[in-house]
Protein backbone atom coordinates (compact mmCIF):
# COMPACT_ATOMS: atom_id res chain seq x y z
CA UNK A 1 0.00 0.00 0.00
CA UNK A 2 1.31 3.80 -0.75
CA UNK A 3 1.89 6.44 1.82
CA UNK A 4 0.04 8.67 -1.05
CA UNK A 5 -3.14 6.63 -0.65
CA UNK A 6 -3.46 7.99 2.99
CA UNK A 7 -5.00 11.20 0.96
CA UNK A 8 -9.08 11.14 1.18
CA UNK A 9 -11.10 10.27 -2.21
CA UNK A 10 -10.51 8.82 -4.98
CA UNK A 11 -7.78 8.96 -7.18
CA UNK A 12 -7.48 9.90 -11.22
CA UNK A 13 -4.57 10.47 -13.16
CA UNK A 14 -3.76 12.95 -15.53
CA UNK A 15 -5.86 13.00 -18.27
CA UNK A 16 -8.35 10.25 -17.07
CA UNK A 17 -11.86 11.34 -17.72
CA UNK A 18 -13.84 11.55 -14.49
CA UNK A 19 -17.36 11.73 -16.81
CA UNK A 20 -18.59 12.31 -20.35
CA UNK A 21 -20.63 14.80 -21.26
CA UNK A 22 -24.54 13.69 -21.77
CA UNK A 23 -23.71 10.80 -19.69
CA UNK A 24 -26.04 9.75 -16.92
CA UNK A 25 -24.84 11.25 -13.23
CA UNK A 26 -25.58 10.80 -10.00
CA UNK A 27 -22.92 12.07 -7.77
CA UNK A 28 -21.21 15.33 -7.28
CA UNK A 29 -17.58 15.79 -6.79
CA UNK A 30 -15.32 17.59 -4.16
CA UNK A 31 -11.65 18.15 -5.48
CA UNK A 32 -9.38 17.39 -2.34
CA UNK A 33 -6.34 18.36 -4.34
CA UNK A 34 -5.01 18.57 -8.22
CA UNK A 35 -7.08 20.15 -10.95
CA UNK A 36 -10.30 19.37 -13.17
CA UNK A 37 -11.11 20.40 -16.43
CA UNK A 38 -14.50 21.10 -17.70
CA UNK A 39 -14.75 20.93 -20.92
CA UNK A 40 -17.89 20.84 -24.02
CA UNK A 41 -17.58 20.06 -27.48
CA UNK A 42 -19.35 21.44 -30.27
CA UNK A 43 -18.50 19.36 -33.11
CA UNK A 44 -14.98 18.93 -33.75
CA UNK A 45 -14.12 21.93 -31.38
CA UNK A 46 -13.69 21.25 -27.63
CA UNK A 47 -13.85 24.30 -25.41
CA UNK A 48 -12.50 24.49 -21.64
CA UNK A 49 -15.44 26.14 -19.79
CA UNK A 50 -13.21 26.27 -16.97
CA UNK A 51 -10.53 24.84 -14.51
CA UNK A 52 -11.16 24.07 -11.41
CA UNK A 53 -9.22 24.19 -7.93
CA UNK A 54 -9.01 22.58 -4.44
CA UNK A 55 -12.60 23.15 -2.62
CA UNK A 56 -14.29 23.23 -5.68
CA UNK A 57 -16.83 21.05 -6.91
CA UNK A 58 -18.59 19.73 -10.13
CA UNK A 59 -21.43 17.62 -11.02
CA UNK A 60 -23.61 19.13 -8.81
CA UNK A 61 -26.71 19.41 -11.22
CA UNK A 62 -27.32 16.57 -12.24
CA UNK A 63 -28.34 15.79 -8.72
CA UNK A 64 -30.81 18.40 -8.65
CA UNK A 65 -32.10 18.50 -12.06
CA UNK A 66 -31.50 14.71 -12.93
CA UNK A 67 -30.73 15.75 -16.87
CA UNK A 68 -27.45 14.09 -18.56
CA UNK A 69 -24.19 15.46 -17.85
CA UNK A 70 -23.92 18.92 -19.22
CA UNK A 71 -20.14 19.21 -20.19
CA UNK A 72 -17.08 16.39 -19.73
CA UNK A 73 -14.88 16.68 -16.74
CA UNK A 74 -11.43 15.71 -16.96
CA UNK A 75 -8.40 15.36 -14.57
CA UNK A 76 -5.42 17.67 -15.26
CA UNK A 77 -2.52 16.60 -13.54
CA UNK A 78 -3.47 13.76 -10.97
CA UNK A 79 -6.29 14.33 -8.76
CA UNK A 80 -8.54 13.55 -5.32
CA UNK A 81 -12.19 14.18 -5.31
CA UNK A 82 -14.39 13.14 -2.68
CA UNK A 83 -17.26 11.40 -3.82
CA UNK A 84 -20.91 11.89 -3.08
CA UNK A 85 -23.97 10.20 -4.35
CA UNK A 86 -27.39 11.51 -5.39
CA UNK A 87 -29.36 9.95 -2.38
CA UNK A 88 -27.03 10.82 0.54
CA UNK A 89 -26.89 14.16 -0.85
CA UNK A 90 -30.33 15.20 -0.91
CA UNK A 91 -30.47 13.67 2.86
CA UNK A 92 -27.85 16.02 3.96
CA UNK A 93 -29.79 18.71 2.26
CA UNK A 94 -33.21 17.58 3.90
CA UNK A 95 -31.62 17.49 7.23
CA UNK A 96 -29.93 20.78 7.07
CA UNK A 97 -31.33 23.03 4.12
CA UNK A 98 -28.60 25.81 5.09
CA UNK A 99 -26.05 23.29 3.79
CA UNK A 100 -27.37 24.00 -0.11
CA UNK A 101 -26.01 27.87 1.16
CA UNK A 102 -22.36 27.24 -0.09
CA UNK A 103 -23.69 25.02 -2.92
CA UNK A 104 -26.26 27.79 -4.02
CA UNK A 105 -23.69 30.51 -3.64
CA UNK A 106 -20.95 28.61 -6.03
CA UNK A 107 -23.90 28.46 -8.26
CA UNK A 108 -24.88 32.07 -7.89
CA UNK A 109 -21.23 33.03 -9.08
CA UNK A 110 -21.18 30.46 -11.66
CA UNK A 111 -24.33 32.20 -13.65
CA UNK A 112 -22.74 36.16 -12.93
CA UNK A 113 -19.82 34.85 -14.69
CA UNK A 114 -21.90 33.08 -17.29
CA UNK A 115 -23.72 36.61 -17.65
CA UNK A 116 -20.63 38.32 -18.31
CA UNK A 117 -19.46 36.14 -21.13
CA UNK A 118 -22.69 35.88 -22.71
CA UNK A 119 -22.49 40.28 -22.68
CA UNK A 120 -18.87 39.91 -23.39
CA UNK A 121 -20.02 37.75 -26.55
CA UNK A 122 -22.97 39.94 -27.77
CA UNK A 123 -21.09 43.28 -27.29
CA UNK A 124 -18.14 41.55 -30.06
CA UNK A 125 -21.00 40.39 -32.29
CA UNK A 126 -22.56 43.82 -32.06
CA UNK A 127 -19.14 45.16 -32.77
CA UNK A 128 -18.43 42.70 -36.05
CA UNK A 129 -21.69 43.47 -37.22
CA UNK A 130 -21.37 47.38 -37.13
CA UNK A 131 -17.64 46.76 -38.56
CA UNK A 132 -17.52 43.82 -40.48
CA UNK A 133 -14.05 44.48 -41.93
CA UNK A 134 -12.39 45.46 -38.77
CA UNK A 135 -10.52 42.71 -37.47
CA UNK A 136 -9.54 43.08 -33.49
CA UNK B 1 -34.22 30.39 36.80
CA UNK B 2 -32.20 33.06 34.62
CA UNK B 3 -31.98 36.24 36.56
CA UNK B 4 -31.50 38.38 32.77
CA UNK B 5 -35.19 39.93 32.02
CA UNK B 6 -37.17 37.55 29.75
CA UNK B 7 -37.50 38.89 26.81
CA UNK B 8 -38.75 36.82 23.37
CA UNK B 9 -37.69 39.24 21.28
CA UNK B 10 -33.91 39.49 22.02
CA UNK B 11 -31.64 39.28 18.99
CA UNK B 12 -28.04 39.80 17.64
CA UNK B 13 -27.61 43.71 16.49
CA UNK B 14 -24.69 45.22 14.96
CA UNK B 15 -22.12 44.74 16.71
CA UNK B 16 -22.91 42.26 19.13
CA UNK B 17 -20.46 40.78 21.05
CA UNK B 18 -20.12 36.74 21.29
CA UNK B 19 -18.27 34.60 23.87
CA UNK B 20 -17.55 31.30 22.66
CA UNK B 21 -16.10 29.31 26.23
CA UNK B 22 -13.94 26.24 24.47
CA UNK B 23 -12.29 25.86 21.30
CA UNK B 24 -12.84 22.77 20.02
CA UNK B 25 -14.75 21.26 17.57
CA UNK B 26 -17.81 22.61 18.78
CA UNK B 27 -16.62 25.78 19.66
CA UNK B 28 -15.03 26.84 16.30
CA UNK B 29 -18.13 24.91 14.07
CA UNK B 30 -19.86 27.68 15.73
CA UNK B 31 -18.01 30.35 15.09
CA UNK B 32 -17.19 29.24 12.05
CA UNK B 33 -20.91 29.28 11.05
CA UNK B 34 -22.23 32.39 12.74
CA UNK B 35 -19.46 34.40 11.39
CA UNK B 36 -19.90 33.41 7.97
CA UNK B 37 -23.62 33.26 8.18
CA UNK B 38 -23.75 37.01 9.54
CA UNK B 39 -21.11 38.04 7.05
CA UNK B 40 -23.82 36.79 4.56
CA UNK B 41 -26.45 38.91 5.47
CA UNK B 42 -24.72 42.17 6.14
CA UNK B 43 -24.49 41.90 10.06
CA UNK B 44 -21.27 42.67 11.65
CA UNK B 45 -20.24 40.57 15.13
CA UNK B 46 -17.53 40.50 17.23
CA UNK B 47 -16.84 37.06 18.12
CA UNK B 48 -14.17 35.66 20.69
CA UNK B 49 -13.26 32.61 21.40
CA UNK B 50 -11.66 31.58 24.73
CA UNK B 51 -9.54 28.43 25.20
CA UNK B 52 -6.76 28.52 27.73
CA UNK B 53 -5.26 25.08 26.07
CA UNK B 54 -2.87 25.36 22.88
CA UNK B 55 -3.09 22.40 20.73
CA UNK B 56 0.13 22.14 19.25
CA UNK B 57 1.62 20.61 22.00
CA UNK B 58 2.02 16.70 22.37
CA UNK B 59 0.42 14.91 25.39
CA UNK B 60 -3.03 14.47 26.74
CA UNK B 61 -2.92 17.79 28.42
CA UNK B 62 -2.83 19.61 24.78
CA UNK B 63 -5.47 17.25 23.23
CA UNK B 64 -9.31 17.16 23.72
CA UNK B 65 -8.89 13.42 23.99
CA UNK B 66 -10.89 11.30 21.90
CA UNK B 67 -10.53 8.17 19.14
CA UNK B 68 -10.35 11.10 16.66
CA UNK B 69 -12.03 9.27 13.59
CA UNK B 70 -14.24 11.49 11.32
CA UNK B 71 -17.26 9.82 9.87
CA UNK B 72 -17.65 10.06 6.61
CA UNK B 73 -20.61 12.00 6.59
CA UNK B 74 -18.93 14.90 8.47
CA UNK B 75 -15.91 14.60 5.88
CA UNK B 76 -18.38 15.19 3.08
CA UNK B 77 -20.59 17.70 4.99
CA UNK B 78 -16.81 19.78 5.66
CA UNK B 79 -16.01 19.33 2.58
CA UNK B 80 -19.24 20.70 0.79
CA UNK B 81 -19.04 23.84 3.85
CA UNK B 82 -15.39 24.50 2.02
CA UNK B 83 -13.42 22.36 5.22
CA UNK B 84 -10.60 20.22 3.22
CA UNK B 85 -8.78 17.44 5.59
CA UNK B 86 -5.88 16.84 4.13
CA UNK B 87 -2.32 15.63 5.36
CA UNK B 88 -0.73 16.33 7.88
CA UNK B 89 -4.28 17.62 10.00
CA UNK B 90 -5.54 14.03 8.05
CA UNK B 91 -3.48 11.05 9.72
CA UNK B 92 -5.08 8.43 7.96
CA UNK B 93 -7.99 8.16 5.32
CA UNK B 94 -10.20 4.85 6.34
CA UNK B 95 -12.14 2.59 3.69
CA UNK B 96 -12.10 -0.32 5.31
CA UNK B 97 -13.40 -1.81 9.09
CA UNK B 98 -11.91 -5.03 10.27
CA UNK B 99 -14.43 -7.05 12.57
CA UNK B 100 -12.70 -9.39 14.84
CA UNK B 101 -14.93 -11.64 16.86
CA UNK B 102 -13.25 -14.68 18.83
CA UNK B 103 -14.84 -16.77 16.62
CA UNK B 104 -13.52 -15.08 13.25
CA UNK B 105 -13.13 -12.28 11.10
CA UNK B 106 -14.17 -10.11 8.29
CA UNK B 107 -13.54 -7.25 6.18
CA UNK B 108 -16.16 -5.04 5.33
CA UNK B 109 -15.20 -2.67 2.02
CA UNK B 110 -16.90 1.26 2.73
CA UNK B 111 -19.84 1.45 0.66
CA UNK B 112 -18.87 4.14 -1.31
CA UNK B 113 -15.67 2.32 -2.52
CA UNK B 114 -13.31 5.53 -1.35
CA UNK B 115 -11.48 6.42 1.51
CA UNK B 116 -13.90 8.33 2.85
CA UNK B 117 -13.38 8.30 7.27
CA UNK B 118 -10.26 10.66 8.45
CA UNK B 119 -8.34 9.75 11.25
CA UNK B 120 -6.70 12.75 13.09
CA UNK B 121 -5.17 13.93 16.05
CA UNK B 122 -7.18 16.61 18.55
CA UNK B 123 -3.76 17.34 19.76
CA UNK B 124 -0.33 18.04 19.00
CA UNK B 125 -0.09 13.97 18.46
CA UNK B 126 1.33 11.65 21.57
CA UNK B 127 3.90 12.62 23.87
CA UNK B 128 7.41 12.05 23.33
CA UNK B 129 6.26 11.97 19.67
CA UNK B 130 9.24 14.09 18.07
CA UNK B 131 11.75 11.39 19.22
CA UNK B 132 9.83 8.69 17.90
CA UNK B 133 8.94 10.01 14.41
CA UNK B 134 10.49 7.86 11.88
CA UNK B 135 9.90 10.78 9.54
CA UNK B 136 11.94 13.83 10.92
CA UNK B 137 9.36 15.96 8.08
CA UNK B 138 6.11 15.66 10.29
CA UNK B 139 7.69 16.61 13.32
CA UNK B 140 7.35 20.91 13.09
CA UNK B 141 3.81 20.28 11.17
CA UNK B 142 0.56 21.51 12.87
CA UNK B 143 -1.41 18.21 12.79
CA UNK B 144 -3.79 19.32 15.31
CA UNK B 145 -7.86 18.89 14.04
CA UNK B 146 -8.63 21.29 16.62
CA UNK B 147 -6.39 24.49 16.43
CA UNK B 148 -6.80 23.74 12.49
CA UNK B 149 -10.98 24.50 13.22
CA UNK B 150 -9.66 27.28 15.14
CA UNK B 151 -7.53 28.57 12.31
CA UNK B 152 -10.52 28.12 9.99
CA UNK B 153 -12.85 30.37 12.56
CA UNK B 154 -10.02 32.94 12.88
CA UNK B 155 -9.96 33.26 8.98
CA UNK B 156 -14.00 34.10 9.21
CA UNK B 157 -12.95 36.58 11.71
CA UNK B 158 -12.76 34.77 15.31
CA UNK B 159 -10.91 36.08 17.88
CA UNK B 160 -8.92 33.65 19.83
CA UNK B 161 -7.88 34.64 23.64
CA UNK B 162 -6.18 31.80 25.86
CA UNK B 163 -7.63 32.48 28.98
CA UNK B 164 -9.96 30.39 30.78
CA UNK B 165 -13.70 31.89 31.94
CA UNK B 166 -14.02 31.20 35.03
CA UNK B 167 -17.21 33.24 36.31
CA UNK B 168 -20.47 34.11 34.74
CA UNK B 169 -22.72 36.93 36.19
CA UNK B 170 -26.57 37.16 34.92
CA UNK B 171 -27.26 40.42 37.15
CA UNK B 172 -28.10 42.54 34.63
CA UNK B 173 -29.54 42.46 30.99
CA UNK B 174 -26.14 40.52 29.45
CA UNK B 175 -24.05 37.88 31.52
CA UNK B 176 -21.02 39.61 32.14
CA UNK B 177 -17.77 37.14 31.61
CA UNK B 178 -14.65 36.99 34.09
CA UNK B 179 -11.34 36.06 34.06
CA UNK B 180 -9.45 35.37 37.35
CA UNK B 181 -11.67 38.01 39.12
CA UNK B 182 -11.37 40.38 35.91
CA UNK B 183 -14.33 41.23 34.41
CA UNK B 184 -13.71 41.67 30.42
CA UNK B 185 -17.05 42.12 28.91
CA UNK B 186 -20.76 42.12 28.81
CA UNK B 187 -21.71 39.71 26.19
CA UNK B 188 -24.29 39.55 24.35
CA UNK B 189 -24.68 36.02 23.61
CA UNK B 190 -22.48 33.05 25.30
CA UNK B 191 -22.09 29.80 23.80
CA UNK B 192 -20.61 27.27 26.04
CA UNK B 193 -18.88 24.66 23.78
CA UNK B 194 -16.73 23.49 26.95
CA UNK B 195 -17.37 19.84 26.36
CA UNK B 196 -17.75 18.05 29.59
CA UNK B 197 -14.21 17.23 31.00
CA UNK B 198 -13.98 21.08 31.92
CA UNK B 199 -14.90 22.60 35.20
CA UNK B 200 -16.64 25.51 32.66
CA UNK B 201 -19.30 22.67 32.46
CA UNK B 202 -20.29 23.13 36.22
CA UNK B 203 -19.96 26.76 36.24
CA UNK B 204 -23.24 26.95 33.97
CA UNK B 205 -24.84 24.50 36.18
CA UNK B 206 -24.67 27.28 38.49
CA UNK B 207 -25.62 29.77 36.70
CA UNK B 208 -29.17 29.03 37.77
CA UNK B 209 -30.64 28.76 34.15
CA UNK B 210 -31.85 24.84 34.96
CA UNK B 211 -28.88 23.57 32.93
CA UNK B 212 -27.71 20.27 33.75
CA UNK B 213 -24.08 18.53 32.59
CA UNK B 214 -25.08 14.88 30.28
CA UNK B 215 -24.30 11.88 32.68
CA UNK B 216 -20.83 10.28 31.38
CA UNK B 217 -19.08 7.34 31.06
CA UNK B 218 -14.85 6.86 31.13
CA UNK B 219 -13.11 5.73 27.79
CA UNK B 220 -9.12 4.52 27.54
CA UNK B 221 -7.41 6.37 24.71
CA UNK B 222 -3.38 4.82 24.41
CA UNK B 223 -1.32 5.87 21.49
CA UNK B 224 0.87 3.12 20.39
CA UNK B 225 4.05 3.72 18.90
CA UNK B 226 4.49 1.02 16.12
CA UNK B 227 6.36 3.06 13.15
CA UNK B 228 5.07 4.19 10.11
CA UNK B 229 6.14 0.87 7.85
CA UNK B 230 4.42 -1.21 10.76
CA UNK B 231 1.34 0.44 11.25
CA UNK B 232 0.65 0.98 7.27
CA UNK B 233 1.77 -2.44 6.34
CA UNK B 234 -0.14 -4.02 9.18
CA UNK B 235 -3.63 -2.04 10.00
CA UNK B 236 -3.37 -0.50 6.07
CA UNK B 237 -6.45 2.18 5.74
CA UNK B 238 -9.05 0.09 8.31
CA UNK B 239 -10.11 0.33 11.70
CA UNK B 240 -10.17 -2.69 13.59
CA UNK B 241 -12.87 -3.68 15.93
CA UNK B 242 -12.63 -6.38 18.48
CA UNK B 243 -15.56 -8.01 20.01
CA UNK B 244 -13.63 -10.36 21.94
CA UNK B 245 -15.45 -10.77 25.24
CA UNK B 246 -12.64 -9.48 27.68
CA UNK B 247 -14.34 -9.08 31.07
CA UNK B 248 -15.73 -5.62 31.83
CA UNK B 249 -14.68 -4.19 28.25
CA UNK B 250 -17.79 -3.11 26.07
CA UNK B 251 -15.83 -2.31 22.96
CA UNK B 252 -12.18 -1.95 21.96
CA UNK B 253 -11.00 -0.58 19.05
CA UNK B 254 -7.51 0.48 16.74
CA UNK B 255 -7.40 3.09 14.76
CA UNK B 256 -4.18 3.58 12.72
CA UNK B 257 -2.75 7.67 12.69
CA UNK B 258 0.92 7.92 11.15
CA UNK B 259 3.55 6.35 12.89
CA UNK B 260 0.89 5.14 16.22
CA UNK B 261 -2.19 3.55 16.65
CA UNK B 262 -4.60 4.63 18.67
CA UNK B 263 -6.20 1.88 21.07
CA UNK B 264 -10.18 2.90 22.03
CA UNK B 265 -11.18 0.88 25.05
CA UNK B 266 -14.72 1.38 25.86
CA UNK B 267 -16.31 -0.31 29.40
CA UNK B 268 -16.27 -0.48 33.65
CA UNK B 269 -13.20 0.26 35.11
CA UNK B 270 -10.63 0.21 32.08
CA UNK B 271 -7.44 0.93 33.48
CA UNK B 272 -3.63 0.47 32.16
CA UNK B 273 -3.56 -2.72 32.88
CA UNK B 274 -6.41 -3.23 30.86
CA UNK B 275 -5.31 -2.08 28.18
CA UNK B 276 -1.72 -4.44 28.25
CA UNK B 277 -3.75 -7.39 28.14
CA UNK B 278 -6.08 -6.56 25.47
CA UNK B 279 -2.96 -5.90 23.51
CA UNK B 280 -1.74 -9.40 24.75
CA UNK B 281 -4.67 -11.40 23.75
CA UNK B 282 -3.77 -13.33 20.80
CA UNK B 283 -6.69 -12.29 18.14
CA UNK B 284 -4.76 -8.56 18.54
CA UNK B 285 -1.24 -9.66 19.21
CA UNK B 286 -1.58 -11.53 15.99
CA UNK B 287 -2.14 -7.71 14.27
CA UNK B 288 1.12 -6.67 15.59
CA UNK B 289 4.33 -7.44 14.33
CA UNK B 290 6.12 -10.41 15.80
CA UNK B 291 9.03 -9.08 17.47
CA UNK B 292 7.04 -6.50 19.02
CA UNK B 293 5.82 -6.44 22.10
CA UNK B 294 3.79 -3.69 24.80
CA UNK B 295 6.05 -0.92 25.85
CA UNK B 296 6.29 -0.10 29.60
CA UNK B 297 5.09 3.60 28.70
CA UNK B 298 2.74 4.83 26.33
CA UNK B 299 0.73 7.54 25.97
CA UNK B 300 -2.67 7.44 27.60
CA UNK B 301 -5.73 9.24 28.80
CA UNK B 302 -9.08 8.43 30.43
CA UNK B 303 -12.09 11.14 28.21
CA UNK B 304 -15.12 10.89 29.80
CA UNK B 305 -17.71 10.30 27.29
CA UNK B 306 -21.02 12.11 26.87
CA UNK B 307 -23.82 9.34 26.75
CA UNK B 308 -26.86 10.98 27.92
CA UNK B 309 -28.75 14.48 27.09
CA UNK B 310 -27.99 17.78 29.21
CA UNK B 311 -31.14 19.38 30.50
CA UNK B 312 -31.97 22.93 29.49
CA UNK B 313 -28.92 23.58 26.93
CA UNK B 314 -29.86 26.82 26.65
CA UNK B 315 -31.40 30.51 28.32
CA UNK B 316 -31.98 33.90 27.10
CA UNK B 317 -28.26 34.86 25.92
CA UNK B 318 -26.91 31.64 26.37
CA UNK B 319 -26.60 28.51 24.64
CA UNK B 320 -24.52 25.14 25.13
CA UNK B 321 -23.43 23.14 22.04
CA UNK B 322 -21.45 19.88 21.43
CA UNK B 323 -20.91 17.66 24.13
CA UNK B 324 -21.68 19.86 27.27
CA UNK B 325 -25.87 19.88 25.36
CA UNK B 326 -26.30 16.39 23.23
CA UNK B 327 -24.11 14.01 21.61
CA UNK B 328 -24.47 10.53 19.58
CA UNK B 329 -24.10 7.65 21.60
CA UNK B 330 -20.52 5.90 21.71
CA UNK B 331 -19.57 7.80 18.14
CA UNK B 332 -19.20 10.66 15.93
CA UNK B 333 -18.94 13.60 18.77
CA UNK B 334 -16.96 15.82 16.28
CA UNK B 335 -20.18 15.28 14.15
CA UNK B 336 -22.86 15.83 17.21
CA UNK B 337 -20.58 18.93 17.97
CA UNK B 338 -20.70 19.87 14.25
CA UNK B 339 -24.31 19.75 14.55
CA UNK B 340 -25.37 21.22 17.55
CA UNK B 341 -23.18 24.39 16.75
CA UNK B 342 -24.48 24.79 13.42
CA UNK B 343 -27.98 24.82 14.38
CA UNK B 344 -27.24 27.18 17.65
CA UNK B 345 -25.45 29.36 15.02
CA UNK B 346 -28.48 29.57 12.20
CA UNK B 347 -30.91 30.24 15.81
CA UNK B 348 -28.46 32.90 16.66
CA UNK B 349 -28.12 34.75 13.56
CA UNK B 350 -31.64 34.13 11.84
CA UNK B 351 -33.95 34.20 14.35
CA UNK B 352 -32.80 35.55 18.00
CA UNK B 353 -30.91 34.25 21.47
CA UNK B 354 -34.12 34.02 23.64
CA UNK B 355 -34.66 30.79 25.24
CA UNK B 356 -37.78 30.75 23.29
CA UNK B 357 -35.53 31.33 19.89
CA UNK B 358 -33.34 28.50 21.30
CA UNK B 359 -36.46 26.25 22.39
CA UNK B 360 -37.81 26.38 18.77
CA UNK B 361 -35.34 26.18 16.61
CA UNK B 362 -32.13 24.84 18.65
CA UNK B 363 -33.60 22.27 20.77
CA UNK B 364 -35.27 20.56 18.10
CA UNK B 365 -31.86 19.20 16.67
CA UNK B 366 -30.64 17.72 20.19
CA UNK B 367 -33.89 16.14 20.97
CA UNK B 368 -33.23 14.76 17.40
CA UNK B 369 -30.11 13.64 18.62
CA UNK B 370 -31.15 12.24 22.28
CA UNK B 371 -34.50 9.98 20.76
CA UNK B 372 -31.75 8.73 18.14
CA UNK B 373 -29.87 7.58 20.93
CA UNK B 374 -32.37 5.75 21.73
CA UNK B 375 -32.34 3.19 19.34
CA UNK B 376 -27.99 3.24 19.32
CA UNK B 377 -28.92 1.84 23.02
CA UNK B 378 -30.55 -0.97 21.23
CA UNK B 379 -28.09 -1.89 18.80
CA UNK B 380 -25.51 -1.61 20.88
CA UNK B 381 -27.51 -4.27 23.35
CA UNK B 382 -27.68 -6.25 20.21
CA UNK B 383 -24.21 -6.07 19.21
CA UNK B 384 -23.42 -7.12 23.24
CA UNK B 385 -25.76 -10.17 22.81
CA UNK B 386 -24.16 -11.20 19.67
CA UNK B 387 -20.78 -10.66 20.91
CA UNK B 388 -21.44 -12.75 23.78
CA UNK B 389 -23.48 -15.57 22.51
CA UNK B 390 -21.61 -18.03 20.24
CA UNK B 391 -23.98 -19.45 18.05
CA UNK B 392 -25.34 -15.74 16.79
CA UNK B 393 -22.19 -14.44 16.38
CA UNK B 394 -21.04 -16.93 14.04
CA UNK B 395 -24.56 -16.80 12.30
CA UNK B 396 -23.57 -13.13 11.69
CA UNK B 397 -19.86 -13.70 10.63
CA UNK B 398 -20.96 -16.42 7.97
CA UNK B 399 -23.62 -14.01 6.67
CA UNK B 400 -21.41 -10.78 6.56
CA UNK B 401 -18.87 -13.35 4.52
CA UNK B 402 -22.01 -14.58 1.81
CA UNK B 403 -22.69 -10.96 1.48
CA UNK B 404 -18.64 -9.64 0.88
CA UNK B 405 -18.45 -13.06 -1.37
CA UNK B 406 -21.70 -12.45 -3.42
CA UNK B 407 -22.27 -8.76 -3.88
CA UNK B 408 -25.13 -9.21 -6.30
CA UNK B 409 -27.22 -9.99 -3.60
CA UNK B 410 -26.13 -6.94 -1.93
CA UNK B 411 -24.29 -5.96 1.56
CA UNK B 412 -27.95 -4.96 3.75
CA UNK B 413 -26.11 -6.49 6.96
CA UNK B 414 -22.67 -5.28 6.21
CA UNK B 415 -24.23 -1.72 5.52
CA UNK B 416 -26.05 -1.90 8.98
CA UNK B 417 -22.22 -3.17 10.73
CA UNK B 418 -20.25 -0.10 8.75
CA UNK B 419 -22.47 2.69 9.35
CA UNK B 420 -23.19 1.83 12.92
CA UNK B 421 -19.39 1.43 13.95
CA UNK B 422 -18.53 4.22 11.25
CA UNK B 423 -21.32 6.68 12.93
CA UNK B 424 -21.94 7.55 9.38
CA UNK B 425 -25.74 7.04 9.95
CA UNK B 426 -28.51 7.85 12.24
CA UNK B 427 -29.15 4.87 14.67
CA UNK B 428 -32.82 5.42 13.88
CA UNK B 429 -32.27 4.92 9.90
CA UNK B 430 -29.71 1.85 10.87
CA UNK B 431 -32.00 0.38 13.15
CA UNK B 432 -34.92 0.23 10.64
CA UNK B 433 -32.89 -1.17 7.86
CA UNK B 434 -31.85 -3.68 10.50
CA UNK B 435 -35.48 -5.43 11.41
CA UNK B 436 -35.86 -5.42 7.64
CA UNK B 437 -38.14 -8.81 7.20
CA UNK B 438 -35.83 -9.82 4.93
CA UNK B 439 -32.68 -9.39 6.83
CA UNK B 440 -33.84 -10.76 9.59
CA UNK B 441 -35.00 -14.14 8.09
CA UNK B 442 -31.72 -14.73 6.05
CA UNK B 443 -29.83 -13.91 9.63
CA UNK B 444 -32.33 -16.65 11.00
CA UNK B 445 -31.33 -19.14 7.89
CA UNK B 446 -27.85 -18.81 9.06
CA UNK B 447 -28.29 -19.33 12.64
CA UNK B 448 -30.29 -22.47 12.04
CA UNK B 449 -27.20 -23.64 9.29
CA UNK B 450 -24.84 -22.75 12.20
CA UNK B 451 -26.88 -25.16 14.47
CA UNK B 452 -27.02 -28.17 12.13
CA UNK B 453 -23.42 -27.87 11.68
CA UNK B 454 -22.98 -27.98 15.32
CA UNK B 455 -24.94 -30.93 15.79
CA UNK B 456 -23.85 -32.98 12.46
CA UNK B 457 -20.11 -32.29 13.88
CA UNK B 458 -21.41 -33.77 17.27
CA UNK B 459 -23.23 -36.42 15.92
CA UNK B 460 -19.63 -37.29 14.05
CA UNK B 461 -17.98 -37.47 16.92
Amino acid sequence: MKDEESSLGKDYKDGSIIFKENSAGKEMYIIISGKVKIMKEKGPVETILATLDEGDFFGEMSLFDNYPRSATAMASGDVKLLEINQKNFLKKISKDPSLAFRILEKMSQRIRLTDEKILNHIFEMQNIAKNPFVFT
Amino acid sequence: MSKLKENSNLELKNGARIAVLGGGPAGSFFSIFALKLAKQIGKDIDLTIFEQKSFLNEGPSSCNMCAGVVSESLVQLLAIEGIILKPPILQRAIDTYNFQTISGDVLLNSPSLQRGIATVYRGGGPVNKSASETNGDDTHKKISFDDFLIDCAKKEGAKVVNIRIDKIELNNDKPEIFSKGEKLFDADLVVGGCGINATTAKMFEGLGIGYTHPSVIKAFQSEIHLGKTNVLTRFGNAIHIFLINQPDVKFAAITPKGSYVTVSMLGKDITKQSVVDFLSNPLVKNKFPDSWSTPDAFCRCVPKINVGAARHPFADRIVMIGDASSARLYKDGIGSAYMTAKAAANTAILYGISDTDFHKHYYPTCKAINRDNFFGSLMFAVTDTVNKTPIIRESLLRLLRNEQKHPESGYKCSTVLWDMFTGNERYTDIFVRAIDPRLLLTFLINIFSIIFIRFKTIWRQ
